[in-house]
Formats: structure tokens, sequence, C-alpha cells
């Protein structure tokens, strides 16, 4: 793979890129707003097989337990291998994508240890060593999450100051997407398959057909390499010196906001996805669903979220005010855990709002990374956001069981109020801080656009006076 | 600002709500031959009335509540071998209080039968299922054989436990089915979940099925009950259930149900106390409980077991009045679709309170009150200062800064 990296790609060396034959068209000229749309969908897909795999094991819970003779904590084991080591990995895996490998070999090397990681994954289930399912998971938990930060960095260098916040919020969706596709069709397959194979070897074979999705988002690395190098070339993106690249001393001089921006994400996600988690029971006791309903209102903000994010990237896009949104996008989600809380409306109604303002703010959020820190630094700073998010999500789910199990569901609600009070709290400090530094953050569409006709003007000037150096 | 308040309404109500009983325990009271299955006695004395429970699985499983005037000597006069007769003439008024006593109020739960079905459907209700829909078991308790009251009992303790371990002639194997009774002389909670609030007006009883061999593959079990209350039938008995926001005490069930005789007259009511849930592992946690449903309310004496109501200690009291009394029924249907069915765990565990007076309700606690204010009390009022903060500074340095443009205008022109 490596070697591939190495090899120029177009064939040529020469300063100025002349496009030809099929390299001239809309689809192939990475000038070209088509070309980035296409490239968009090789992003999409980078990850789509590590969200696939990673619900594997609940999409064939049931089977899983019987064939494999598990109990229930040997196959929640499976998720624990995969989420711990990641509270600190995916920190180390952005950074080695800053400092070392670069995006382009970190994100076929993480893709290939999200498909080994499956591979050892279903040989485990092969031959029913449950220990070696575990490693299978450790390995897949090693590339998944770092594959997130590298697609993340994919995604800003790509669509900075274009169509960014949209990038998000479709990539969100596709990762919805995956474990969507995941959760119907595994079982299916695992009944096909169990006409010719039985217990856990069909497990295994079943596992094994995971393993495609992986080869798929290895391909997919592959090509999202060819093309970004071949980019770099035409564009003639800048390249990094080796003073430039990041150190790990770096990251405490990351600016303040940064680190609020993290604050806000953790405790913003840990007031949903571990409420996710309790939710089932509350909607059966407290609204009287049967476990199916119940099971479909819990799910509503996956659904929604995969249809709305990328409208409301779309929307943030458009109307600039990244900030803005993030604090809007908190209020409401307060009002619908408010809802659920000290209401007995119907939960469709709070779980749908939930699932546009969820959108909203994932969507505004993420990309403001990209605002602050240096685009060298940016693997980094994704991987430190996705490790505090994991390390908070890991945390908050345990405290949450134990708050629901002994003061049940009203406390919990208030507990993740609380914790989206934070997260409000943290957003209005930033948005005050940013205001008084001239908000850069809360700019809107055309004041940002502004900005970037501005600073392409002045590097072109600096180009030019660059050149008789030459 | 609120909490010192409501701490102190807290309070009051802990203080008002004091009403000592004094309670004893006696197993088959003046028996002194053949007790057949037994009777079990709660006496609870209380400053103005006397509450008398009378448990017994003759017949069929049966508590008997009667409440009377305050008296040393008032107790219920019991001719055992009448009532031990199964002869239903001869067990008609085998249980008296006596001539002198004023009875002010008597009623009386019995449990005719249970259940066996197989749930092939998943709805965990027995009433979805009609005539060979599925496949049943009903196993009429006048069928079982009990253990002796005495032998599983705990006077001191004011325990009382009714068990069958073997049924006669039919599939209900191995395990057991008991009914435990517990009565205090105070209000608190039980240690377990569902944490019903019991008090020296009630009893709190737990019900369990456990380890009985299932007969179907898909088995649930579901309980019959028949209240009985000595009123003419102008107040109708109701099943009515409350919703609230506040699960702290039973984390996941926010309902209540409240069996009572006198929706309108809730003083001197008597009721059954149940959430909807109950639990599928003897050691009692959230995740492994489940719901239970109850049936709507029978009234048409016509479906009840009339004639089975002649072998209980209820009929030993009531007489033929019995047949003629205000009478409800329901089915209460143990489980969840989706829970695994009783052959899961091979364990079902009910509460319920029984008892006179108004049924108890759930009040939020002072630590939720305390949590709820400081958890979202803080933010908001942070928000609120912070807000106004930054409108008095923005104001501030507007006037400033107009103060430094007029100050500064003379010069520049």
């Amino acid at each position: 793979m490596s070697v591939d990296e190495r090899k120029p790609l177009l064939g040529s060396d020469e300063e100025d890129i002349e496009l030809t034959g099929c390299g001239a068209t809309l689809a192939c000229n990475p000038r070209r707003g088509l070309h980035r749309y296409l490239v968009l969908i090789i992003m999409c897909f980078l990850s789509f097989g590590s969200y696939f795999c990673y619900d594997n094991p609940a999409a064939l819970q049931d089977t899983m337990i019987s064939d494999l003779n598990i109990s229930e904590s040997q196959f929640m084991s499976f998720y624990s291998w995969y989420s711990w080591p990641n509270v600190i990995l995916c920190f180390f895996g952005g950074f080695l994508i800053d400092k070392v490998f670069g995006v382009r070999l970190g994100a076929i090397i993480f893709s290939t240890f999200v498909t080994a990681g499956q591979v050892v994954f279903a040989t485990g289930a092969m031959i029913n060593a449950v220990w070696l399912m575990d490693l299978g998971r450790f390995i897949f938990g090693i590339g998944g999450e770092s594959l997130a930060v590298s697609q993340n960095t994919y995604a800003v260098k790509w669509f900075q100051g274009r169509e960014l916040n949209m990038v998000f919020g479709l990539q969100l969706s596709f990762s919805r997407v995956g474990s969507t596709v995941n959760m119907n069709i595994m079982q299916p397959i695992y009944n096909m398959i169990s006409q010719n194979f039985a217990g856990y070897k069909c497990l295994g074979v079943v596992l094994y057909v995971g393993g495609f999705m992986c080869i798929l988002s290895l391909i997919c690395a592959l090509a999202l390499s060819f093309f970004d190098k071949r980019a770099d070339k035409i564009l003639k993106r800048k390249v990094l010196s080796a003073d430039e690249t990041i150190k790990i001393r770096d990251v405490k001089d990351f600016p303040l906001s940064m680190w609020m921006l993290c604050i806000i994400c953790v405790a913003y996600y840990v007031a949903v996805f571990p409420f996710i988690g309790l939710g089932l029971v509350f909607f059966e006791m407290k609204y009287n669903l049967s476990p199916a309903i119940s099971n479909s209102v819990n799910s509503l903000v996956y659904i929604i979220s995969a249809v709305a994010s990328p409208v409301c990237g779309f929307v943030v896009d458009r109307t600039g005010k990244n900030l803005f949104w993030v604090i809007l996008g908190t209020l409401v989600t307060i009002g619908c855990h408010a809802l659920l809380a000290f209401t007995t409306i119907t939960p469709y109604v709070a779980m749908s709002i939930m699932g546009v303002s969820y959108s909203i703010l994932a969507s505004s959020l993420w990309p403001i990374v990209s605002l602050i820190v240096k685009n060298n630094q940016l693997g980094t700073a994704y991987g430190i956001m996705q490790a505090i998010q994991n390390l908070g999500l890991a945390v908050i789910s345990l405290v949450a069981g134990m708050i629901v199990d002994s003061k049940g569901y009203l406390l919990l609600e208030v507990f993740f109020l609380a914790w989206l009070c934070v997260a409000l709290i943290t957003g209005v400090l930033l948005y005050l801080i940013d205001a008084a530094k001239g908000g850069k953050l809360n700019q809107s569409a055309g004041e940002r656009q502004k900005e970037r006709e501005l600073k392409l003007l002045k590097e072109a000037e600096d180009e030019e006076e660059k050149k008789p150096l030459n | 600002m609120s909490v010192k308040f409501l701490c102190a309404i807290y309070f009051t109500f802990l203080v008002v709500r004091a009403n000592p009983r004094k309670v004893d325990t006696l197993i088959n009271p003046d028996c002194t031959k053949d007790c057949g299955d037994g009777i079990g006695y709660f006496k609870a004395v209380g400053a103005a009335d006397d509450l008398h429970y009378l448990i017994s699985s003759i017949g069929m499983p049966t508590i008997l509540v009667v409440r009377t005037d305050q008296g040393a000597s008032v107790k219920p006069e019991i001719d055992w071998p009448k009532l031990l007769s199964r002869n239903e003439s001869e067990i008609r008024d085998s249980i008296t209080f006596g001539d002198k006593i004023k009875i002010k109020y008597s009623f009386a739960i019995v449990f005719p039968k249970l259940y066996e079905y197989n749930d092939t459907k998943d709805y965990a209700d027995v009433m979805m299922y009609k005539g060979n829909a599925t496949n049943w078991n009903i196993y009429d308790f006048t069928n079982f054989t009990w253990d002796a009251i005495g032998e599983n009992s705990n006077v001191d303790l004011n325990y009382l436990k009714i068990m069958a371990t073997q049924q006669l002639n039919t599939t209900f194997q191995n395990g057991t089915l008991a009914f435990e009774f517990n009565s205090y002389d105070h209000e608190a909670r039980q240690n377990d979940l569902p944490h019903l609030q019991y008090n020296e007006n009630n009893t709190i009883i737990d019900f369990l099925i456990d380890h009985v061999t299932p007969v179907f593959k898909k088995s649930r079990f579901a309980l019959e009950a028949i209240f009985v209350s000595a009123d003419n039938t102008t107040d109708d008995m109701e099943i009515s259930v409350t919703t609230s926001i506040d699960d702290e005490y039973s984390p996941g069930v926010f309902k209540m149900t409240n069996w009572v005789t006198r929706p309108h007259n809730l003083d001197e009511t008597g009721y059954a106390q149940w959430k909807p849930v109950c639990y599928l592992k003897s050691a009692r946690s959230r995740s492994d409980g489940t719901k239970m449903i109850t049936s709507p309310l029978q009234r048409n004496s016509t479906h009840l077991d009339m004639e089975g109501l002649k072998q209980t200690i209820a009929y030993a009291y009531f007489g033929d009045k019995l047949l003629n009394m205000e009478i409800g029924g329901t089915n209460l249907s143990f489980g969840l679709s989706q829970d695994g069915f009783y052959t899961k765990t091979e364990h079902t565990a009910w509460t319920f309170l029984v008892g006179f007076g108004d049924p108890p309700q759930d009040q939020v606690s002072l630590l939720v009150i305390i949590v709820i204010s400081v958890g979202l009390g803080l933010p908001v009022l942070f928000i609120i200062f912070g807000g106004v903060f930054i409108c008095v500074k923005k104001h501030k340095d507007k006037k400033k800064n107009e103060d430094d443009v007029t100050s500064d205008s003379p010069s520049v022109n």
C-alpha cells in the first residue's frame, strides 16, 4: 500500500498538469463541483463498512448468544472491547494522521485494521473462540474510530469553506444507514446461510460476509487516496514541511475554544445516546406502548437524523452562524428532555424533535473545529474530540444505568437535563468569547465567503511575489 | 428558596400521618384439635378502632378484613369443626365476632383460580384468548393441597405464609406457589422493589410462583381475584390507575393501581393497591421487572365462581349475605410481550397491599425536589444572571462609546 502511495499516480511530474481526455471532463476535474460530489460518495462509503460491522453483534444478538453458548455479559464484552480502548486510541489515531501517515495513508491503514479486525472476529466465531472474537473487536476498534477521524479530516480537506456542514451531515446520515442496513439484513443472511452451515460455523460465515463491507471500505480508502493525491497536484495544495507538522506538545496550545467545543460535544452526546440505550423500558412503562412500538419510538432519533442531517447541514451552510445553530440545537433538546421528564405527552413528539435537533447540532458542531485549529492539526483535534466523546459516553452510560436502577427515570432525565445545561452554558460562553474576538465562529455564510475571497486574493498576491525567487 | 417551605410541608405531613397501631399475630385462634389448613390472624389495635385480618387457604386463599370498635376482648370466634366440615350449610356463619361487637366495615379478597396459558401470540394478556384460541390449564385453588399456615409463618415478625408445593391430579408440578403476608405497626416502604408504602392500616402481600415446571412452550400465568365488600351496592367499587411522572420508588414504573370499594368515601374504603410490575427473579432489580395487566373489573356475579366462594372463610363470616354483596372480579396477567415468558426464569413475584382507609399515595421525595432544584435551578440562574450581566455590560459599553463619540466629535470637526 505504501508503495502505491509513493508511486506517482499520474505517471508524470510536470509542474502544471494539463488535463486531457476523461480527466478534463466535469466528473474528473477536481476544480469542478461535480468531481467533489463524486468523491463525496466515496468518502461516505469509507466508513460504511465499519458502521455496518460495528453493530453486527446487536443484529445477531439472540443467535450469537445461543450459537456460541455465551452469557449476556460475554456478549456485551464485544462492545466494551471496542469502546474502552477507543477512549484513548482514537486520539493517537488522529495524531498519527497529522504527524506520520497523512490522511491518505492513515485512512488506508485504519480501514485495513477494520477489515482485519472483522476477519479475526469472524474466524473467532468460526472456531468458537470467544477470546479471539474479543481480540477481533479490539483490532476492529483500533481501526473504526480512527477511520472516522480520517473521514472528518478528508471532509475538511475537500469541502472547507464550501458545503462542509452538509458533508458532515451526510456522513452522519451514512453512518446511520450503515447500521440500519446491518440491523435489517444480517438476520436474513444468517437464515439463508444456515441452510448450508449450522451453529457457530454459520455465524462465522455470516460475519465473513460483514467483512466484505469492510473490504468495500478499504477499496474506497484506496480510491480516495488516488483522487486526493491527484487533486493535490492539480490544485497545487500546500505540502507541509517537516517543522510545520504537529508535535504532541502542540495539543496543550489548542485554543480554549477548542476545549469548550469538546465540552459541548461530550455534554450533549451523553444526554442523547445513553438515554436511547435505556429508552425502551421507559417508553413501555411510562407510555404503555408495546415493546415493538417502543422500539420504533426509541430509534426515531436515528431514523430522523439519517434524513435530516444533510438537510440541516445544507441550511447551516447557507446561513453560516454555526454557534447559533449549536445553541439552538441544545436548547431544543433541553425542551425535548423536559417533555419526556415532566409531561405525559406522547413520546413521538419529543423523540422526533430530538432527532432534528440532534441533526442540527451534529452538522453544525463538528465543522467548527476546522475554523479553530490549523489544517495540519485537524486529525489530532478530531481525534481528541472523538476520544473525549467516547470517554464521556462510556462513563455516563454506566452512571446512567446506576441512576435509573436506584432512583428511576425522572432523576435520570434531570441528570441528562443538567448535562444539556452544561452544554448550553458552554455554548453561550463560547459565543461570548468568540464575539469578543470578532465572531469568527459565528460568521454568516456571506461574511465567511467574503473573507475567503480576500484570503484567496492575498494568497494569489503572495504567489506572485514568490515566483521570481524560483 | 422553596426548598425550606417544602421541607416544612414534608415534615408536617410525617407528623400528621403518625397514627400508630399495635399489631399482634395469632395462628389458629381458639383451635384445640383439627385446624385443617388453619387461619392466620393479624389484630391491629388502634386508638379508635381495630382492624382484624383473617388469612387462610381453607377453600381458596382468602384475606378477610373486619373493622370493629376498639377493644381488647374483640376477636373472632371460630367454630373450627363447622368451618372444616366442607359442608356449605355448616360453614355458613362459622366465624363471628359475637353479637355485642359493633362491626364498622368488612370486606374480603379471594383468589379462586390460577390460569396457565400458552401465549402463542405473545400478548401477555390472558383476556386476549377466547375459548379454544390457545391451550389452557386452569388450576382451581380448591383442589390444591396447602401447607398448614403455622408451618411457614413467624408470629413474632407478624409474618404469615400460605403455600402449596404440590397439587392433586394435575400438571401443576414441583415448585412453589405462595402468598406471604406482612403486617406492620408503622409507615415505611418495603425494602424490595417495587418499594410499596405500607402502613398501620394495611397488610403487604407477596404472591409468587417459583420453579413450577411450565406445561407449555410459552407458558404465562394469570391470577383471578375477587373483591367482596359488605356494602349495599350504593357506592360502586372501581379499579383506577393513576399515572405519575415520578418513578423514584420503583424505577421504570409510573403507574399505580387502586381497587377501592368506596371510591367516593376514600377515608373509609377497603382497598387493594399495586403497581403494574412483577419480577422474574427472586433478587428483584429493575432489569428483572416485567409488566402485569389488570383486566377490566367484572361486576356481573354470574361470571364469578360463587360455588367456590362458599368454601372460604369469607362465606364462613358473611354467610348468605355474601351472595348479595357488592362484588367484583379481575384477572391479573403477569408478563410483558418479548420478556421471554414464564419459562425463561420460572419465577414470577408480585406485591400488593390490602388495607382500610385512604390508599397510600407516592409523594415526590425531598431528594428528588432538591436534585431538580439544584440540577436545573443553578443553570437557569446562571443563564439569567449571565444574560442580565451581559446586557448591562453591553449597554454600558454602548453608552461609553456614545460618550466617547460625542466628546470626540468637536475635535474631529
